[in-house]
This record gives structure tokens, C-alpha cells and sequence, in this order.
């Protein structure tokens, strides 16, 4: 047993390694009062204003005197969270969406695809800010926006690779021996579908979350005192000059969680390559 | 010569058109009318475009005709829609050709051959090792073979479980699409023997698509003649060395290598390719090539007539 | 010397030997048919001479001498130089071996051009000249086709005929009518036997089908295993062969007038 896991890692070091790394980034915004000594992200002290990193405080104080740190940890919770959810939502919709108007075809496919094809030609950004306007800025707004312009990404997806298998002999052969449809397709359409699936929502985790970012930035999304790091970029670029650390360590965060997720949608592409399978 | 109430599966004018490029259609299948009998196997020959594969698909309701009927025991199956289609679906089974392709990859041998009888709820899911072992066994594999994947089969043994599988169900009637041209012709002869067998101990009615002739003559009690998606030629199996009338069935004949045939006659081949189905001639489909051809022929074509029991042509020749 | 001889011959794909203690020889204008069922070898044999085994498959004992030239020597030069003019080779699907984007005559001039230096023209000429040859009807009709435009039957027949633009002396074709419908396989075969009358050409015919082989073949030699089980002519192997595995090829083989099951 021993053994096995060895070689797992062994043969999937990239994987391992940065699937840690995501782990330990969730452990980290999951306790973030605990990382921050309980420090609040959200009050500061004017007194206290644009100070340097120092022992006090690591990362050094915003323009409200918060300190940067906490709000950098604590920001890895909204970023997260907001990530995830962009892709779960898109990910699961536009999967269903797409199996099922692959699986169907006809009029049920003709539907879904033009609505997906709608979505597409729609620039993200328009949306978010149309969104912004209509309902106020919130990050589970953008959350929404996004959402919104990325499921039919996942939808076309899903839709061919279902295709693909769609006429194939064992696909009839289980028509003619009697399978209903949603047998059909959690046996036969999702599996064939789910790998490349995965991957793809694993390495959209990164961009997604740069999505986020900028839209944050540029001030459709997280609204202050919220800590987030599009955010805080925004905030910080007026003292771009005069205290970079305030753009730094915002930006250094962003770096970084992108980094970790796309090498480990790498990491999961190599273990589940579909090429290696039926 | 086989008994009118007999008749299990009846097409009637059964034609199926695809749409092609440019506006123009396919006919796959132009009024096919054919007759199954319970208990007999039915070998449907011809080329290849002649519509055979869509007509066996529209038997196993893969799709469904433009014009005529499917009758079984009565019910025209190629109207039923829904669950009661599914239901159908348990009197008349398919075996595909490619042994290769006709299996999902990821499931086991016991998955596969379960997978019907789970469907219509006939076991439960305990039961599921026991009765593979049993169908296996039916088609003389090891038992043991349940717990295998498909790809560690030879092309004779997936055969096999491709014929356990259509069995499962113990349909009246099962369609084989070209089953063993995949196979060496030593396994080939195994599986001929095997399915003949089930024949006859469960009276299985057969309808076979093939191309090679001496295969069609060694099993079938009825032979059909198509080409271009006409029948052209239905006929008793043992007459088709010596009985064939139309020409196309006789130039098919005449085209086939047999280890029994007379080695010093000259090989006579219809010098022209067979025509695409998009641009089928007026009135016979064989008009353009048949040595025999006359004016008639060219304006109207023959619908399929009775010249001796149990042997129908269609052809002008013989009107 | 015959025209073509091997001599004890092992064919191995790494350690494993695929063909065994494989001798034949062939005359001119004759022909000769290796019939076997899948993993007899018979591949793998026409393969070896023609010298284009597949993934790291090799001739490790015994000799092939084509008209008195020890072939097993020949470097790359030496077989361009023979490949196409003095020894061709027809496959099962010759249509798959085309360029499905370029046109048919496009592909048949470049083959004619690198074996001659003449001009495009020249060369498109001299292909549909082979086409008529051939009797494929509308030689410049399927000049100006995609493969995918031709049936089946007809690519195949473009194979031969680009197989024979130089009358090699030997032809090996590997299966050329398997693939094929049972009226168009006839064309074929009627095809190969005016090859041999008009032009000499010796033909090895790889087939798993018993009645072609019998019908075209002066010789056949029985594989199983990658060894020869058997072999003689037709009346032999059909008659008078005591082999049990001839006898269990011949009773397997379904045949009109032969075993009915019914």
C-alpha cells in the first residue's frame, strides 16, 4: 500500500506537489483569524496609515491604516470562494447543458446552442458592468456576470465530446438493449465527457479568478472595505510611488494562486488525459 | 413453401431517404417489402450503398422509415414512440459487426451482458455474476470470463459475447449485421455453428446482412437480393448457386470466388462501378448496367412477382 | 536462378520471431498466393521482401535474392531505385495510403516525377496513358479527383495502375481485394491475370481468401504461425493435400454447394 502511494507521487510529482499547495492556500484563507493572530482586515487606525513593512505589521498598513497582511489572507477567502463558484456554476451548467444537447440533437441541441453562441459573443466585461449598474457592485455579482459569459464555454465542450461518441456501435448497442435515456447519459455521455471537463475547469481556475480581479480592479466587483485583491491593486495605485507595498503583496498574492492552480489543472490534465482511455 | 401464419416480421414498402448535399436525397431503402418466419433465418445480400445496414437499423428501431410499416405479431413497431418503444426493444435484438466498437471500453463483461436484463428489470443487481456466467456458458466461454474487460478478447471470443448479449433478452428475433466478417474463417465457421444451434433449440428468427454468398447459401432457409435499396430477388437459401434469376443476382454469382467453382471459365465482371444512390436510374435500378436491359426496363420498374414457391423477382423479364 | 528467391527466412520484431524457415521461389510470369488466416505471417513475409517491415521488424536469418541481387544489402538508394520500376507494391486500402487533399492526378504525376525527369505535363500525360492502359474508364476525369470522390474498387484500381507505370517484374499485393465488393473484387482479379498475360509480371497474392487464391495462382503456400504448412497447386492444396490444416481451411470456408447448416 505503501508502495502505491509512492509511485503515484513519484510518477505524478507535479500534480502532488501543487495540489498541496492549493491545499495548503485553502487551510490558509479557511483559518485565516488564526494565520492573522486575529487581526481585523477591515478597521484601521489613520494614525497608522501607509507604514512599511515592519515587525508590527509585516506587509505593512493601506491608506486606512489596515494592515496589509490580514487583509492579503483574509483576501484569499473572497478570491477562492468567488473562483470556485464561477467555475462550479459554469462547470455545471454548461456541462449538463452541453451533454444533453449533445445527446438530443434536434431541436433541444439547436436551443441550447444558440443561446450558448449569444452568451458568447458577449463580452464579459460589458456584462459585469451592465450587471454593476442594474443590481450595484457586489463580488457575487461579478461572480454572476462571469459566470454567465463562461458556461457555454463548458457547453460546447461537453457537447462534443459527446458527439464523438454518440454514433458509435456500443452507444447503439445500449439504445437497442433497452437503456433509458438518463442512463444513457450518466453512464455513457458524462463519463466520456467528464475528464476533459475537469481539466479545463481546473486550469480555468486561475484565469477565472485574474477575471475576478480585474473586474474588481476596476471596480465592478468587490466593493471596500471588502478585502480582495483586485481590489486592493485598485487602492493601491495611487501610492504606486510612495508605498508600493500596497500593490505588492496584493499582486504577489494574485501571482502566486494563479501559479498553483494552473500547474495543478497541469497536473490533473496528466493524470487524466483522456487519450489514454477508450 | 413456409407457412403464410408463420410470419413474424413483415416490412411492407419500408422506404428511407437521407438528405444530401445540394437539395438531392439519398434512398437508401426504396419500397422494401420482406417477410421474416419465425424460426428461420432471413440472409439479406448485397453490395456495398445497397441499404442492407439502414434497413436492418430500421428493424432494430436505430431510426425510422419515411413510408411503410414494420409489422410484428400485428403492431407496426416503426410507429411506436417512447416507452412502449423501449419496451419493444426486448422482442428484436441486433449483433454488431465490429466486434471492436460494439462495447463500451469501460464496462466489464458482466456489465455488458447484464446490462440489458437490468434495464427491464429482469434481475436484480445480486444476481448479476450468476446469470453471466449462464449466458456465457450459452455461447460456449468460460464462466470466469465475467470478471474480464473486453479488450483482452480475441475477435471470435467478443463475438460471442456480442451474440450473449442480443440473446439476454430472448428475443424472437435477432438482426446480425455482417457478424463475422471480422473473423478468420476457421472462427468464422465456429460461430455459424453456434448460432444455428440457438436456432434450433430456441427458434430464434434470423435475419443476417452478408456479402459473401457461399456464407448466405450454408445457413440461411430464405435469401433476399438488394441492390440500390430495392429487393430485386428473394429466394429460397440452397437455390443460389442454381436458381438465381435477376441479372444482378446472377452477375453476383458470377463475380464469386469459390473453391468449388470451375476454374478455367473467364472471370465475367460488370465492367461499370455501381452508381451512387443519389442518381438512381428511371424505372429499374439496374437498368444502366444490365446486359438484358430492355426499353421497358428503362421507364418502369418491376415490382417484385412470384415465379416459382417461395421465390419472388423483380424483373421485367420475367413479368 | 529464379527471378525471385528466399531462402530460409526469419522475420523478427525484436526477440520474437513472427515467421519461420520461409522459402520460396517465383518465375517469371508466374504467380503465387500466400493464403493464411490472422498472425499466419504471410504479411509479414511480403513485407521482408519488399523490404519495408514495420517498427523495428527484421530479417534475421536466411537470404532474398531478387534477379540475382542479394536484397537483405540494399541501402536506401539502392531500393529507391527498384521501388515502383522493378518491383511494386499494392495494399488493401490504397485508397488510405492517398493524400486525401490533393487530387488524384497531382499525386500520380509526383509519383511519375520521381522516378523520371520530366516535366508535370509529361508526367500527368503518361499517368492517364496508364489509367487507359488499365481500362479504368475516364482517365482524366479521375485525375481531376479527390480519393474521396473515387469508390473504393476505383482508388484501388489507381493503385495498381500506379503500381505498374514501369511494369516492374514483380508485384506484391497485400490483401488488394479484401476491402472490396464481391463484383468490383472480380474487376480486380480479372485485372491482375491480364497483367500477368500482357506484361509477364510475377504476382505474390496475400490473401485469406481460398477461392482467389485457387482461381489466380499457379502456386500457393499454406501459412499458419508464421511457418509454411503447407503448398502446392491448386489441385494439390484443393485435392490431393494431406495437410489437417489444409483440410480444416477447406471445411471451414463456406462455398456454394459445400456444407449447408440448415
Amino acid at each position: 500500500m505503501g508502495m502505491k502511494k509512492h509511485n503515484f507521487f513519484m510518477t505524478h510529482k507535479v500534480f502532488c506537489i501543487f495540489g498541496i499547495l492549493a491545499i495548503l492556500l485553502i487551510l490558509m484563507a479557511v483559518f485565516a483569524p488564526v494565520v492573522t493572530g486575529g487581526v481585523d482586515p477591515t478597521t484601521g487606525n489613520l494614525r497608522d496609515a501607509l507604514l512599511p513593512p515592519g515587525p508590527e505589521h509585516i506587509f505593512g498598513t493601506d491608506k486606512m491604516g489596515r494592515d496589509i497582511f490580514a487583509r492579503v489572507i483574509y483576501g484569499a477567502r473572497v478570491s477562492l470562494v468567488a473562483a470556485f463558484s464561477v467555475v462550479g456554476i459554469s462547470f455545471g451548467i454548461g456541462s449538463l447543458l452541453g451533454v444533453i444537447s449533445g445527446y438530443f440533437r434536434g431541436a433541444v441541441d439547436a436551443v441550447i446552442m444558440r443561446l450558448a453562441d449569444m452568451m458568447l459573443s458577449f463580452p464579459g466585461l460589458v456584462l459585469a458592468m451592465a450587471v454593476a449598474g442594474i443590481l450595484g457592485a457586489a463580488i457575487h455579482n461579478a461572480v454572476l456576470a462571469v459566470a454567465v459569459v463562461t458556461w457555454p464555454k463548458y457547453a460546447r465542450l461537453a457537447r462534443s465530446l459527446v458527439l464523438k461518441i454518440r454514433d458509435r456501435d456500443y452507444v447503439a448497442a445500449a439504445v437497442t438493449t433497452g437503456s433509458k435515456h438518463g442512463y444513457m447519459l450518466v453512464r455513457y455521455m458524462l463519463p466520456n465527457a467528464l475528464p476533459t471537463l475537469i481539466i479545463t475547469a481546473a486550469t480555468d481556475i486561475g484565469s477565472l479568478m485574474l477575471e475576478l480581479a480585474a473586474l474588481s480592479f476596476l471596480g465592478f466587483g468587490a466593493v471596500p472595505p471588502t478585502p480582495e485583491w483586485g481590489l486592493m491593486l485598485s487602492e493601491g495605485r495611487a501610492y504606486m510611488q510612495s508605498a508600493p507595498w500596497l500593490m505588492i503583496f496584493p499582486g504577489l498574492a494574485i501571482l502566486v494562486t494563479v501559479i498553483i492552480f494552473n500547474m495543478l489543472g497541469d497536473g490533473l490534465r496528466d493524470i487524466l488525459d483522456p487519450r489514454q482511455e477508450g | 413453401m413456409f407457412d403464410e401464419k408463420d410470419v413474424i416480421l413483415d416490412a411492407r414498402h419500408i422506404t428511407k431517404r437521407f438528405p444530401a448535399s445540394k437539395g438531392r436525397q439519398l434512398t437508401a431503402c426504396n419500397d422494401v417489402n420482406l417477410k421474416f418466419y419465425k424460426g428461420k433465418t432471413l440472409g439479406l445480400v448485397g453490395e456495398s450503398g445497397c441499404g442492407k445496414t439502414t434497413f436492418m437499423r430500421l428493424l432494430v428501431s436505430l431510426d425510422t422509415p419515411d413510408e411503410g410499416e414494420i409489422l410484428y405479431r400485428g403492431v407496426d413497431i416503426s410507429k411506436l414512440k417512447g416507452e412502449k418503444l423501449r419496451q419493444n426493444r426486448q422482442n428484436i435484438q441486433m449483433v454488431f459487426q465490429d466486434p471492436a466498437t460494439c462495447f463500451n471500453p469501460k464496462m466489464k463483461i458482466r456489465d455488458i451482458l447484464c446490462e440489458p436484463l437490468l434495464n427491464f428489470d429482469r434481475i436484480r443487481k445480486s444476481e448479476k455474476s450468476a446469470k453471466a456466467r449462464e449466458l456465457l456458458e450459452m455461447v460456449e466461454l468460460p464462466g470466469d470470463f465475467e470478471d474480464r474487460y473486453m479488450h483482452n478478447m480475441s475477435g471470435g471470443q467478443r463475438q460471442r459475447v456480442g451474440i450473449a448479449r442480443a440473446l439476454a433478452l430472448e428475443p424472437e428475433i435477432i438482426v446480425m449485421d455482417e457478424a463475422t466478417s471480422a473473423l478468420d474463417v476457421s472462427v468464422q465457421k465456429t460461430i455459424i455453428e453456434l448460432i444455428t444451434r440457438l436456432q434450433r433449440e430456441k427458434g430464434i428468427t434470423i435475419g443476417f446482412i452478408c456479402h459473401d454468398l457461399g456464407l448466405i447459401q450454408s445457413f440461411s432457409h430464405q435469401v433476399a437480393v438488394m441492390y440500390l435499396g430495392n429487393i430485386v430477388e428473394v429466394m429460397p437459401g440452397e437455390g443460389i448457386g442454381e436458381q438465381c434469376r435477376h441479372p444482378y443476382s446472377q452477375a453476383l454469382l458470377a463475380s464469386v470466388f469459390d473453391i468449388r467453382m470451375d476454374f478455367t471459365k473467364k472471370i465475367e465482371s460488370i465492367e461499370s462501378e455501381i452508381p451512387s444512390p443519389l442518381d438512381m436510374p428511371k424505372g429499374c435500378p439496374f437498368s444502366d448496367r444490365c446486359g438484358k436491359c430492355m426499353n421497358v426496363c428503362k421507364k418502369e420498374r418491376p415490382l417484385l412477382k412470384e415465379t416459382a414457391p417461395g421465390h419472388e423477382v423483380a424483373c421485367w423479364l420475367y413479368e | 536462378m529464379a527471378m525471385l528467391e528466399v531462402n530460409n527466412i526469419t522475420v523478427s520484431y525484436g526477440n520474437d520471431p513472427a515467421v519461420r524457415n520461409f522459402s520460396m521461389t517465383l518465375e517469371e510470369g508466374k504467380i503465387c498466393s500466400l493464403v493464411g488466416e490472422s498472425g499466419s505471417g504471410k504479411t509479414t513475409v511480403i513485407r521482408a521482401i519488399f523490404g519495408l517491415l514495420p517498427g523495428g521488424g527484421k530479417v534475421t536469418a536466411g537470404d532474398i535474392y531478387f534477379e540475382g541481387n542479394h536484397l537483405l544489402t540494399y541501402d536506401k538508394k539502392q531500393w529507391r531505385k527498384i521501388r515502383g520500376t522493378e518491383m511494386s507494391m499494392i495494399f488493401q486500402d490504397t485508397g488510405a495510403m492517398m493524400n486525401p487533399t490533393r487530387k488524384v492526378g497531382a499525386a500520380y504525376a509526383e509519383y511519375i516525377r520521381t522516378h523520371e525527369k520530366i516535366s508535370g505535363a509529361e508526367a500527368a500525360r503518361k499517368g492517364i496513358a496508364m489509367l487507359e492502359r488499365m481500362r479504368l474508364p475516364s482517365g482524366d476525369n479521375v485525375m481531376q479527383s479527390y480519393p474521396f470522390q473515387l469508390s473504393g474498387g476505383m482508388r484501388q484500381r489507381v493503385g495498381i495502375a500506379m503500381g505498374m507505370t514501369y511494369q516492374p517484374k514483380l508485384l506484391l499485393a497485400d490483401e488488394p481485394t479484401s476491402a472490396l465488393d464481391v463484383t468490383t473484387q472480380a474487376q480486380i482479379v480479372r485485372q491482375m491475370m491480364e497483367l500477368k498475360e500482357n506484361y509477364g509480371t510475377s504476382i505474390i497474392l496475400v490473401t485469406h481468401n481460398l477461392g482467389i487464391a485457387a482461381y489466380m495462382a499457379d502456386h500457393i503456400i499454406v501459412m499458419k504461425d508464421g511457418v509454411i504448412e503447407d503448398q502446392g497447386d491448386r489441385n494439390h492444396i484443393l485435392y490431393h493435400s494431406e495437410n489437417a490444416y489444409t483440410h480444416k481451411l477447406l471445411d471451414a470456408v463456406p462455398s456454394i454447394g459445400g456444407t449447408r447448416y440448415v
